[in-house]
């Protein structure tokens, strides 16, 4: 796969469209080890779980492991949706990612405060 | 003639399939091009903490006026909670890119790529450039068995605050 040479870059989507369902696509480095490419579903665009400290997460049944965090969780057209950051333990395939809408609201707010410090 | 026609189906049933196989082609393609993995610098070495993956600056929130010639990067806040330079292993697994975090996500530093072989060494600078690197990536000599039998160490971060959930 790495002989054809392609962008290297993801374009950012919406996780506000996100369904029960959507196919998950994704490439990451569970355990320290190589690449290694994953598919999945959306379990549950926004998932909680009564008694713990989830909120606003994308629940991703997607395979996952330490190292996994970060991993950019795509859509079927190849746009990132979600970054895996938690799974739950003995959950198998239950992981937590964060909603790339969240995502970009903090980046715009971090960036501008990093412009006024700058200046 | 059932036989011809159920024969005729299996075949173009087959010759279709791989039609359909190729349309994810791309995807992978470019998932496993922008798809990196994350290192810190530990006593001893470098450590695989995290994947990250190179991101389309979001239009409108990043311009190409502020940052020009960054590369974006995305991967999970806590894999950049201390804000220290990181090291992103490229494509071709051989080589590690110096990158920085910026905001909530990280940034490449523009132009300064270090092979791996450098980039062991513990009294290495952070900042320090490999020599002829301007222009692309230079080859480096470990291939991916070597870099294996190395035995890259994972550090599993994990909050006993939360026993819920492990952190990836």
């Amino acid at each position: 796969m790495s002989d054809i040479r392609v962008d290297p870059r993801m374009k950012i989507g919406t996780s506000a469209k996100l369904l029960i369902g959507d196919a998950i696509f994704s490439v990451g480095f569970p355990i320290g080890g190589d690449r290694f490419a994953s598919t999945g579903i959306v379990g549950n665009p926004r998932y909680s779980a009564p008694g713990t400290r989830w909120d606003n997460y994308v629940g991703l049944n997607i395979q996952g492991q330490p190292g996994s965090s970060g991993t950019n969780i795509v859509n079927e057209v190849g746009e990132v949706v979600s970054i895996l950051v938690a799974g739950a333990r003995g959950g198998d395939n239950l992981h937590l990612g964060t909603p790339i809408d969240l995502f970009l609201a903090q980046l715009e707010k971090a960036l501008e405060r990093q412009q006024r410090k700058a200046k | 003639m059932v036989r011809r026609v159920l024969l005729a189906l299996l075949l173009s049933l087959v010759l279709a399939l791989p039609a359909g196989a190729e349309a994810k082609w791309p995807l992978w393609s470019v998932l496993d091009a922008a798809s990196v993995q994350l290192y810190v610098k530990e006593f001893g070495g470098l450590a695989a903490i995290c994947s990250a993956g190179q991101i389309v600056a979001p239009p409108g929130v990043v311009t190409a006026a502020v940052y020009p010639g960054v590369e974006f990067y995305l991967t999970a806040g806590h894999c950049t909670l201390d804000n220290s330079v990181r090291y992103a292993i490229t494509r071709d697994g051989l080589n590690f890119v110096e990158v920085k975090v910026l905001a909530t996500g990280i940034s490449r530093i523009g132009g300064e790529v270090r092979p791996r072989e450098v980039a062991q060494e513990p009294s290495d600078r952070a900042t320090r450039s490999a020599a002829g690197q301007q222009g692309g990536l230079r080859r480096g000599r470990l291939d991916a068995a070597s870099r294996a039998a190395e035995g890259r160490r994972v550090r599993h971060t994990r909050r006993s605050a939360d026993e819920d959930r492990h952190i990836c």
